[in-house]
Order: C-alpha cells, then structure tokens, then sequence
C-alpha cells in the first residue's frame, strides 16, 4: 500500500493530510474568518451610527441657536458629544460634502476632510462666514466642553471656552 | 478486507464528527450575528425609554473582551422638560429650550409637583440604566494595566424652570426639597416610597468621616494616600432657576484594583451598598489634594465617588435640596468576571464644568 500524504495512527488508520480534510480545514478558517470580518463590521457600523446621531443632534443645536440670535449678539452653548469628533467649516469657494454643495457648509465630522465628512453631520448656510480659527476646525476631544458663538451679522466666530 | 472496512468505517466516523463540529460552529457564529442585526432593527415605534433600556439590557449582556460592548451602543435620548406654571392661556416656553424639537412641558402647580417630577425623573432613569447593577462599559486599557479608567455617562434628563410662571403659581424654587418628598411619598402603584426603592432593602448606609483617605498611584507605580479634610470642602452653588440634568455616571474596575473597594470600605459602604444622600447642585470647588487626584487615572474613580458621597452626606451646604445622590456600589456585572464599582444617579446643574466634574464621556444622544 503506498503512503503518500498518509499518516498512520496507532490503530493502522489513515488521516489524508494533503487532501480533502486540509481543504476543508482550509475552507473553515476562511468561513471562520469571514464571520469575525463581518461581527466587526457589524460592530464599526453600530458605533458609528450612534457617533452619528449624537453629531447630527449637536449640529442641530447649534444650527437652532445660530438661527434664533439676534443680529449682534454672543452665546454660549454646551457640546456633550461625539467625543473626539470636530466641528469643521467649508467655505462656499471651497470642495466641501455633498450635502452643502455650493453653499457654506458646517459640519461635525470624525475628521477634517471632505470625505469623512461626507459620512458626518453637516449644515449648509446661505452667506454666513464662520471662523473657527486658525485651523478651520474645533476638535471636540475634550467633550463636554463649551464653545462660544459671536454673531456679528453675517460673520459667525466659533471658540471653545477654555 | 476486514481491516480494510474497519478503516474505511473509522474514518468515515473521524469525517463526519470534525464536519458536524464545523457546522455546529459556523452555526452558532451566524446565529450570534443574526441577533446582533435583528436587534439593531426597529420593527414597531417604541418609547424611547424601551428602547434605551433595550440597548443597556443588551449592553450590559455581552462579554466584557476587547471592548465588546461597544458593539452595541446605547440608544437613550436626553429627554428635555420645561417645568412651567400651569397656565390655561399664555404658556410660555423655557429660554434654555428655545428652537429645541420635543420638548415636554410639565405645568405644575406647586412646590411638590416639581419635587414629584425629579423624584420620577431619577427613579425612570435609574431603571432604565439597569439599577446599577449591569456593566455598560468596557475599558480594555485599564483592564490591563494601561490608560485610564474613565467615569461614563448617560444623561437621561434636562429639567428647565420658566421661573416666572412659576412664581406666579407661587412655586419657590429655593424651597424645593426632593430627598424630604423621597422619604415620605410612596411610588405610584408601589408600597414603597421612592427612598427606600433606591437604597434597597435596608437603609443608606453612609459612615461619615471628617478626613477621608485616598488612596493615589504615584509616579514611581507605587500608593501613596492622600488625605482630605472635608470640612475645607467649599461648594459653588447653583441658582434656583438654573436647569437640572440627571445624570447616570459609572465607574468600574476589574477587581485587581484596589481603588473603589478601598473607598467603599472607608466609607462604611462595604460590599454591595447603596446610598441615597442629599446633594448640593453645584460643583465642588477643587483644592490642591482633589485636583492632583483629578489628573492622576488612578485616583478619578475614587474621588469622584468619594466626593460625590461624602460630601453631599455632610450637607456642607444644605440651602438649596433639589439635589440627590443615589447610587449602588459594589459588583456592576453578572457572570464570572466581576467588575467593582459604581454607579450613581444624581442630579446635577446642567453646565459643562459642573458635568465634567462626573462624567469623561457622554454616550446618550443629546
């Protein structure tokens, strides 16, 4: 009897280690793994969405807020969450998130660049400018924290309260 | 030939069992994930208290591995309520809440009907966060030695007062007393009042001491204690009118680390207790002891606690009752990795520094 890829065991029985059971070994890893690549993508979706929500809500408040000023006139408001997100501005001459096109654009997004904010929460504005300093953007990493909105007619400057 | 059958039997037997193992496996992985998906769908319009407390039953259920329960987020909304006088024309809105969606108005009458209202507001939150009795959170890194161990924080309610109606109700914000109203006002459809539901089966169990002991990781890795005397303890007050949030914080640990055991020991808590105390509104003006423990990750789990309890049962400034402390101390999670700590439910003002002092991260939904 010839032996090739066939291993004996005590017993005189034959396990085929270069056949059929390392192929389906092989197929069961693979399945296997493909699970745990989907669990995990369950897992970012789910966190994310929740990221999201809390991103659209805030954006809304802010936008409230913005909207409910007088002409001239400094409010604070209160950021909870999303934790370690950033508030962003796109000006209208600028590429900005699809959902602002042409507009100026607000956003609250995970990080500063068009298509990461295409996944965030955005705002668009009709001939407001906003200043959120140096870097375009107010990371949110210290969340809470409080940001300070100066109205001055059609120019909006966004601090954070240290 | 006979050999030969044997063989051809054994190993058709060898097939089927490590085939039927795979099956079984793949199966109950796929299963596991069908659940996960199921539930992240929304099939009928619940309340939003179902649903948040779905997501914490949920949460509090998996595994406690490689921040696992991230994977299901919860899903609580902060609910807003404008408390107003009941007015039958003229209702006016809450100034905090201007331009806010779903806003619930509460029109009240008198001093007891705001008590009432805060009373069923900490209770609703505290059953909707599991009692304190489920681990919603998982820190891997300070599971293992590294990072810090972060208080998180769900804000279930913001409560504003339009303190003009009110006053012509003849409400007085500053004599608002909810611990008083906790003690002597049953639940509704319960023979409970609402102190007795929150501190359990027997009473607070609260040992007050002058000068508390903190125990603080220092630079070297080594503990050293830090002692604070309470009576230096200086407390900001917040106004009358200020909006309220309520506010459910935890704080766990695994059980290698010493810190919250040590704190509850020292304040006669023990294994398993719960508390509910008075509580001043407003924040706790740092000293130098507090803040050197506020920035060592050792120690924020201890004097978060510590402070939130002993301070507050000290009634150092007892003006202004609205605030309670409730919470439960002791093992925050079924099954075989017990997890020490904390979790409180309490009223706070609704400002940012004041919720810093509790909370590092803010999961609900504002």
């Amino acid at each position: 009897m010839q032996n090739r890829g066939i291993k004996m065991n005590k017993r005189g029985e034959g396990v085929n280690l270069l056949g059929e059971d390392v192929v389906k070994m092989i197929i069961s890893i693979i399945g296997i793994a493909i699970l745990f690549f989907l669990v995990y993508l369950i897992y970012q979706s789910a966190t994310q969405n929740r990221r999201l929500e809390q991103a659209e809500r805030t954006l809304e408040g802010i936008t409230s807020t913005i909207n409910s000023m007088e002409e001239v006139e400094i409010k604070s408001y209160s950021i909870e969450s999303p934790k370690d997100w950033n508030i962003v501005y796109f000006q209208l001459d600028e590429a900005s998130p699809s959902k602002c096109f042409g507009k100026d654009c607000l956003c609250i997004c995970e990080e500063d660049s068009v298509e990461e904010c295409n996944r965030g929460a955005c705002s668009s504005f009709n001939n407001i400018i906003f200043n959120l300093g140096d870097n375009k953007k107010i990371s949110l990493e210290d969340a809470p924290l409080e940001i300070i909105i100066d109205k001055n007619k059609n120019k909006i400057i966004i601090t954070q309260n240290e | 030939m006979k050999i030969n059958f044997k063989m051809e039997k054994s190993k058709k037997k060898a097939e089927m069992s490590s085939t039927m193992l795979v099956t079984v496996i793949l199966l109950v992985i796929s299963f596991g994930i069908l659940i996960l998906v199921i539930s992240r769908l929304n099939f009928n319009a619940q309340s939003e208290y179902d649903t948040c407390h779905l997501s914490v039953i949920e949460r509090g259920s998996l595994f406690d591995f490689f921040n696992l329960k991230e994977a299901a987020p919860l899903s609580c909304k902060t609910k807003k309520i404008c408390v107003r006088g009941d007015e039958l024309i003229d209702k006016e809105k809450c100034d905090e809440f201007e331009n806010v969606k779903s806003v619930d108005y509460a029109n009240v009458k008198s001093n007891d009907q705001v008590e009432k209202l805060i009373s069923e507001e900490m209770i609703t939150c505290w059953r909707m966060m599991g009692e304190g009795r489920l681990s919603l959170y998982s820190d891997v890194s300070a599971d293992y030695g590294i990072g810090d161990v972060s208080s998180n924080c769900v804000i279930c309610s913001r409560i504003a007062f339009n303190e003009k109606t009110l006053e012509k109700k003849g409400v007085d914000l500053k004599d608002i007393n909810v611990l008083n109203y906790m003690i002597t006002h049953k639940i509704p459809g319960q023979n409970m009042s609402y102190y007795s539901y929150l501190s359990g089966d027997s009473p607070a169990k609260i040992s007050v001491k002058d000068n508390l002991i903190i125990p603080v990781k220092n630079e070297t890795g080594g503990i050293e204690n830090i002692s604070i005397n309470l009576k230096d303890i200086q407390i900001e007050e917040a106004n009358a009118a200020d909006e309220v949030a309520i506010l459910y914080m935890q704080i766990s640990t695994p059980t290698k680390m010493e810190a919250l055991g040590n704190v509850g020991k020292l304040v006669g808590l023990g294994a398993g207790g719960a508390f509910v105390v008075k509580g001043p509104i407003g924040v706790i003006k740092s000293l130098p002891t507090i803040r050197k423990c506020v920035i060592n990750p050792y120690c924020i789990g201890t004097v978060v606690l510590a402070a939130t309890i002993l301070v507050t049962a000290q009634q150092i400034n007892a003006e202004l009752n609205r605030g309670v402390v409730a919470g439960y101390c002791g093992d925050v999670s079924v099954g075989e990795n017990a997890r020490n700590g904390c979790s409180v439910v309490r009223t706070v003002r609704y400002d940012v520094q004041d919720i810093r002092q509790y909370c590092s991260v803010i999961e609900s939904i504002p």
